[in-house]
């Protein structure tokens, strides 16, 4: 079993590789086809001298054959973190900025996706034991929540909470003046670790109305999932034998949870790539400042090896998750062969 | 005629208060669009005196920074949301369909390599792809509708091919290929028919989706050239006079988005419970 596990991680994990080089040639394919030539982008097109454009050419490695622009970007972001130099602050390492905001979309994603999950699976229990009108009421929750247009949530309550009733701040991710010591980058975490009651309580204060917003609007999914899975677990025979046996219901209730969590599981792994896409949205609705705002700005100033960057970044990154939750799977369901 | 087919078959309930509403808001939007010269009481682009007026009888949702009247934007800009996901997803799904049908049928190398593509595409956050697909096009209705039309082809490819593989090991389809029947015949006129409850349910969920996505990208700013009327820019404009507190710049445009995504949503919803398909999350 030890061995056959670890032999099975290292397939999934090899599994990663071709998923990020599909997504780096099409975004490379596309960011080079394309009208638009990064360099004019940078400068203008007003008469720029030659040698300015052949240096900057040279500096961003736009002199090179497209095969060799290829391969070399791809070696040098796989061995040695280099995404290349941002183009707006000429010469910033991009995986700087990804060290420092991915925290903070971190931080936001796993918040919202504790409060997604832990709403998601009330309400689709709620539906799966009540039935009825109780279930029909939560499957319109759940479409509800589906289709809920994060940033019109997210200024809804901003509107409500931040400027009606002021009791939360509407934008930002801590008080002016706060400052807390950074050790994984992730605000609230940060605090706790150093004890800094003060920079928690405004980190926290930051983080509710964006993480809810994104907390709520991915429950739906689970409502519905958990209820169709749960409701079909209780209808088994070896559920109306626990009950004969007296044994409690909330008992009764978990034991159905438990058999129904295998395609939880796996919808956690899909959402949470779901969960960054709805980041970018969040963060930029509520001005937090991680990968999501991030890669708009470099989109609104057109610089490609910032975008280039983050898409690479994101897609590694969706390759570990899927990785993460097929190890999860094999490790809760022993039916899984592997 | 138009009640035989459409609301007859669903006997159940719920199915049928749903299908009903998700049509009549579908509805009430297409005529928004469609007759907008006639039901917007103002110019959307014309400047009124009236700057930053709440909602009042002369203009139902309030006026904007410029003076804009409010309710005459919602009512023209159903037509580009609208446009860009119908071209979308008719983009998406003529692509999607048929590469689905032909993949699923032949198998082979060439399916696993497509199936690869297709499902990292999938991975892939949507609206990550979408946002740098129309980041590089620039913004424009067409270049919205073809950055869309790319999330949404492994959504039809994978429920076409999975339908078809499920499909190809049936007795039927076997009778038929040993009756010698061509492989387009049997594509065409006995497995699509029979996958065609399937494709109608994607469709009207995955515009449900499409128009949050199209939204998403006029929100960060990636669709429309002002002053274009369009919900996710009015969204996106009326976002930066919040602390202001004018309301009615952002609850209105967001609210009509949302509302349309759930007619969709509905329509969807009411199709897979009739069809007992079971839809992917």
């Amino acid at each position: 079993m030890a061995r056959g596990i670890g032999q099975y991680i290292l397939v999934r994990a090899l599994m990663i590789i071709p998923t990020v080089l599909i997504l780096y040639t099409v975004v490379f394919i596309i960011l080079r086809i394309l009208p638009g030539d990064p360099i004019t982008a940078i400068l203008g097109t007003k008469n720029i001298p030659p040698e300015q454009l052949a240096a900057l050419r040279k500096q961003l490695g736009l002199d090179q054959s497209l095969v060799t622009q290829y391969f070399d970007y791809l070696y040098k972001a796989a061995f040695h973190l280099d995404f290349g130099t941002s183009m707006t602050i000429r010469g910033r390492p991009i995986w700087e900025d990804i060290k420092t905001r991915f925290p903070r979309t971190l931080e936001l994603t796993l918040y919202g996706f504790t409060i997604s999950v832990i709403l998601g699976v009330l309400t689709g229990l709620i539906a799966a034991k009540k039935g009825g009108k109780i279930d029909l009421s939560m499957r319109i929750y759940s479409i509800i929540a589906y289709t809920l247009f994060i940033p019109w949530f997210g200024l809804m309550l901003q509107l409500i909470f931040g400027i009606w009733l002021g009791w939360l701040p509407t934008s930002g991710i801590l008080d002016a003046g706060v400052h807390i010591k950074h050790i994984t980058g992730m605000n609230t975490l940060d605090a706790l670790l150093t004890g800094n009651w003060t920079g928690l309580k405004s980190a926290l204060r930051h983080i509710i109305l964006p993480s809810l917003t994104l907390g709520i609007v991915l429950s739906g999914a689970y409502t519905r999932l958990v209820r169709a899975n749960v409701a079909e677990v209780l209808s088994m025979d070896y559920i109306r034998a626990y009950r004969v046996h007296g044994i409690p219901e909330y008992k009764v209730t978990l034991y159905a949870l438990k058999n129904a969590f295998v395609p939880i599981v796996t919808l956690m792994g899909l959402q949470f790539a779901i969960l960054l896409g709805g980041a970018v949205l969040t963060e930029t609705t509520f001005s937090w400042p991680g990968m999501g705002t991030y890669l708009v700005h470099a989109i609104e100033s057109r610089d490609y090896p910032a975008i280039q960057g983050t898409v690479i970044f994101f897609s590694f990154l969706v390759g570990l998750i899927s990785l993460i939750v097929d190890v999860v799977y094999a490790l809760i369901d022993p039916r899984i062969k592997y | 005629m138009f009640y035989e087919i459409l609301v007859k078959p669903f006997r159940k309930a719920p199915a049928r208060a749903m299908l009903l509403t998700g049509l009549t808001i579908v509805l009430i939007v297409v005529i928004m669009a469609v007759f907008a010269p006639w039901i917007a009481p103002y110019d959307p682009v014309q400047r009124t005196h009236d700057r930053f007026a709440p909602p009042s009888w002369k203009h139902l949702m309030g006026t904007n920074k410029l003076g804009y009247d409010m309710f005459s934007r919602i009512v023209y800009g159903s037509r580009v949301i609208l446009e860009v996901v119908f071209i979308a997803a008719i983009i998406s799904s003529s692509i999607g369909i048929p590469l689905g049908l032909i993949s699923g049928y032949y198998g082979g190398k060439a399916d696993k390599t497509l199936s690869i593509i297709m499902d990292s595409i999938y991975a892939f956050p949507s609206l990550i792809l979408a946002i740098t697909v129309a980041a590089i096009l620039g913004p424009s209705p067409v270049n919205t509708a073809l950055s869309i039309s790319v999330v949404y082809i492994p959504t039809y490819f994978r429920m076409v091919r999975g339908k078809v593989i499920a499909l190809k090991g049936t007795p039927l389809i076997e009778a038929l290929q040993s009756l010698g029947l061509k492989t387009k015949t049997i594509l065409l006129k006995h497995i699509t028919p029979n996958i065609a409850p399937t494709i109608l349910v994607v469709f009207s969920l995955s515009v449900a989706d499409a128009i949050l996505t199209e939204a998403g990208l006029s929100f960060l700013g990636l669709s429309v050239v002002p002053p274009t009327p369009d919900w996710g820019y009015d969204l996106r404009v009326g976002k930066t006079f919040l602390t202001g507190g004018y309301w009615w710049l952002v609850f209105f445009p967001g609210f009509m988005v949302i509302i349309l995504a759930i007619g969709f949503a509905l329509i969807g919803e009411a199709l897979s419970e009739r069809f007992n398909i079971s839809r992917e999350v």
